[in-house]
């Protein structure tokens, strides 16, 4: 029997985080992981191979077009082998850091599938092994949602995970779900040389972000790629020695198509259901959610749960936040998870990146607020690296100008989407950041001039109204 | 059929300029009769203005704080003429109650937890969309164990700072009430208007207050006498009648002082105030001319006029106008308390619960029933000794009932 103050129940970056941030507070953790390697999906099959493979992406396309800048690159040799090397060696050197800091924090890393057998005790499947804890923290993820209807059984029906594995260009794909995942798969195998076909279930691709920050990157994609899709449902999947035959049922879609591959990225399954969560007395709902308070803990005093196992949105930063709020209040601090805004982001080909209230959650409140639009065709910077398509849009409180929210599509939405979640947690004003001097000629600049747009002091574009 | 009526302002005394404090539908709303539509504020009260007949409100004329007058329009209603049933099942009757606010501050400060414990307490988290304070303040004051919704911020627009946080907390340790929860509810509407005036008068009238205690055994048997004859009559209405009666002698006492403080305007009438108690707050509706009406009659102008009182009722009007005011707790209790002047009034009658006393009549004590009396006089107007004396006319008239006919 191994006896541990704290048991971490899942090593991605929630797990990990809240091993590591408890450990630094002088607890003795034990982090226990099912796959050889650290790090959860964010780690091995999900955010950072994908950025890996999307880098690739980028470098393909902007080779593609670098004949505009007066460059002119012989077609790009793709090298599978060499592509996948890269994405592990970029996997193996995060995911080995994490060992050992692991090691140097003295974390139990203990390899196995930890199943509960009572609100103490932890066993390691397929073994004699028994943690007995005094407090743990279930970080347990979530995994690809399968239907049953679609033939994953045929490798050529493939979830995210088994298209990241990358084991060969298929010349026409289908990507089942319009949604962040589904599209930045389509970017990296549309570089790499393959049709891509899109379907989606709703009437916009990423249904959450706000249909004008999303329009952008729709464009270019309604452009390179073969279909897409809208509305559309997908109504049937069957193996045939030609390829994937796939149903369609929609307006614009044919009644069915046959694809070399098709990739479903349709969402995520917590994974709540699958630890014997009911022997610790843990409550998990129907979908496999397990409910905590804004402590992170669970029903059960000493067990707490984290990251996506706790509910939407599934990111990995969020995880890792209520991974040091789980940690701290264990170890005594008055901790607790009252953020105002977790960003979300798509690394798509132009990136898409929202925090705060979008616009149509605003008007679904019968909130009164002030917008400023600011098109990247006017910035600089963005027409210098070749690009014109982004849109920044801020959104601000009628009455006090209080930033509510913003929506970034471009290049690096993602990195700029950070000012704007920052501006929310200190409750900026629209002129706290239109009147900070942002460095000219940088993309960052797009943020304050959706700030002056609103505001009415913008000289780069004529103002929308009149100036104050 | 539908047909659009306008709805105007009705009379509402003589006031041109009333404040629009509430508006209490909007346009597509159905309102029954007798709904309230908007809510006034005059000096003296506040009153809801209710719709004259059912429909739906097609136009809004009036916003809140529009000043508004007798015959102005405040909105169309599409009525229709047939079926009000429809009207009645859509209608959202707005609620005369008083408000309480739900941002109620509670604050628990908490013993520092043992450090192998998990905390139990509740932790103060996320700050509404009323307040803003950036996520270190947020996190000080959940160590601290404060809830950030009581805390009034000095940063721009109400921002919570460091300085805020910290003064909150002092401030709860020093009043000692650091486990004491407590709750913040505002003022009802009447409240806030009348402790304005209050403290005027409090602060502005030299007040003297004359006490003094009266045989009323007389009062009581006569009384007594028209119970049993199914004619009831409280000791308010004889009060009343005998105040008006000392009135007439002192025209001192019925009279107001102008606001240049330097001339008294006596009063040819006879109009008493009567404060009245309701769940909202003190009224003050006025009984006119009551030397010419009889007890009876102004028994049941008194039920009437209070129970409206209670209701929120009253008109404007009916609050105005009197030269004297009497203030009754007797149905209540107490020995004695010092009523304030009504100004521009310049005198107040307090009244005390009735008590059987031990009197000596010479040879012996007698049981006798006798109510307390206070007189609040404004001391610029009335001196000593004619407060004195008109008090001792006040005795001489309750105790002797005959003398009212005089």
């Amino acid at each position: 029997m191994i006896k541990t103050q704290v048991l971490v129940i899942g090593s991605g970056p929630g797990g990990y985080t809240a091993a590591f941030r408890a450990a630094d507070l002088g607890k003795d953790v034990t982090l226990i992981e099912r796959y050889e390697s650290l790090g959860g999906v964010c780690l091995n099959v999900g955010c950072i191979p994908s950025k890996s493979l999307l880098h690739t992406a980028e470098v393909i396309n902007e080779s593609k077009h670098a004949s505009e800048l007066g460059v002119t690159f012989s077609k790009p040799k793709i090298d599978l082998k060499g592509v996948k090397q890269n994405k592990d060696s970029i996997v193996n050197k995060l995911t080995g850091g994490i060992q050992a800091l692991a090691k140097a924090r003295k974390v139990n890393v203990i390899n196995g599938y930890g199943k509960f057998i009572s609100k103490n005790q932890v066993a390691l499947d397929g073994s004699d092994e028994v943690i007995e804890f005094e407090q743990c923290i279930i970080s347990v993820g979530s995994r690809v949602t399968k239907f049953p209807m679609f033939p994953f059984e045929d490798e050529r029906v493939m979830d995210s995970t088994d298209a990241l594995l990358l084991d060969d260009i298929p010349k026409r794909m289908l990507v089942v779900g319009g949604g962040i995942i589904g599209l930045e798969m389509a970017s990296i195998y549309d570089a790499l040389g393959s049709e891509i076909t899109i379907v989606e279930l709703g009437g916009q691709i990423i249904p959450a972000a706000d249909k004008d920050i999303v329009n952008p990157l729709f464009k270019k994609a309604k452009k390179n790629y073969a279909n897409v899709f809208l509305n559309t449902k997908v109504t049937s999947m069957s193996s045939l020695k030609k390829g994937i035959k796939v149903e369609f049922e929609g307006k614009d879609a044919p009644k069915n198509d046959t694809f070399d591959k098709v990739l479903v990225a349709v969402g995520r399954t917590p994974n709540g259901n699958l630890i014997d969560a009911d022997k610790a007395g843990v409550e998990v709902n129907e979908t496999g959610f397990i409910e905590t308070d804004r402590q992170m803990k669970t029903n059960v005093e000493n067990i707490f749960a984290i990251g996506d196992v706790v509910g939407q949105p599934m990111l990995a930063h969020k995880a890792v936040h209520e991974a040091k709020v789980a940690a701290e209040v264990i170890c005594g601090e008055k901790s607790g998870f009252d953020v105002l805004t977790i960003p979300s982001v798509a690394y798509t080909d132009p990136e898409v990146a929202w925090t705060g209230k979008t616009e149509k959650e605003l008007k679904e409140e019968g909130v009164d607020f002030n917008k400023g639009v600011f098109p990247w065709a006017a910035s600089g910077r963005s027409l210098s690296i070749g690009r014109s398509e982004g849109v920044s849009k801020a959104l601000f409180d009628s009455k006090s100008g209080k930033i509510l929210g913003m929506g970034i599509c471009g290049t690096n939405a993602g990195d700029l989407i950070s000012e704007a979640s920052l501006a929310i947690e200190m409750g900026c004003d629209m002129s706290d950041i239109a009147l900070t001097i942002h460095a000219h000629p940088t993309l960052s600049e797009t943020t304050a001039f959706a700030a002056e747009m609103a505001e009415g002091t913008i000289t780069d574009l004529m103002p929308p109204r009149k100036r104050k | 059929m539908t047909t659009q009526k306008n709805v105007e302002l009705p009379d509402i005394g003589d006031f041109d300029a009333v404040d629009i404090i509430e508006v209490l539908v909007k346009v597509g709303d159905s309102v029954n009769e007798n709904d309230s539509i908007i809510t006034l504020e005059t000096d003296k009260a506040t009153m809801e203005i209710p719709a004259p007949f059912a429909g739906k409100v097609s136009a809004l004329s009036v916003k809140v704080g529009d000043k508004v007058a007798k015959g102005d329009l405040i909105l169309t209603l599409d009525s229709e003429s047939e079926n009000s049933e429809d009207a009645e099942e859509a209608s959202n009757t707005p609620e005369t109650v008083i408000q309480v606010s739900n941002d109620v501050a509670s604050e628990i400060i908490s013993d520092s937890v043992n450090e192998n414990e998990i905390p139990k307490e509740e932790i103060s988290l996320n700050p509404d969309s009323n307040y803003h304070a950036s996520p270190s303040i947020r996190k000080l004051a959940r160590e601290l164990g404060v809830s950030l919704s009581g805390i009034n911020g000095t940063g721009k627009k109400g921002r919570i700072l460091e300085e805020d946080l910290k003064s909150h907390v002092k401030n709860i340790l020093k009043n000692g009430n650091a486990l004491k929860e407590v709750e913040v509810i505002p003022l009802s509407r009447i409240k806030k208007l009348s402790g304005k005036h209050l403290s005027k008068c409090w602060s502005s009238i030299p007040h003297v207050t004359q006490f003094d205690e009266v045989n009323i055994d007389q009062l009581e048997k006569f009384r007594k006498h028209q119970k049993e004859k199914n004619i009831k009559l409280s000791p308010l209405v004889f009060i009343m009648k005998a105040v008006v009666q000392v009135l007439k002698r002192h025209p001192n006492f019925n009279a107001s002082l102008d606001e240049t403080a330097e001339n008294l305007v006596l009063k040819k009438y006879f109009n008493l105030g009567i404060a009245v108690d309701t769940h909202n707050g003190l009224v003050v509706p006025v009984i006119k001319d009551v030397g010419k009406k009889s007890l009876m009659e102004l028994s049941e102008e008194l039920s009437e006029i209070s129970q409206r009182a209670r209701e929120g009722k009253l008109d404007a009007n009916e609050m105005k106008g009197a030269g004297f005011t009497i203030s009754s707790l007797g149905g209540i209790g107490g020995t004695q308390f010092t009523p304030i002047i009504n100004s521009p009034e310049v005198a107040i009658l307090g009244v005390s619960r009735t008590q059987i006393k031990p009197v000596w009549n010479g040879s012996s004590f007698e049981p006798t029933a006798m109510i307390p009396l206070a007189l609040s006089y404004d001391h610029r107007v009335i001196d000593g000794a004619e407060g004195a004396r008109f008090m001792a006319e006040l005795n001489q008239v309750l105790s002797n009932i005959m003398e009212m006919l005089l």
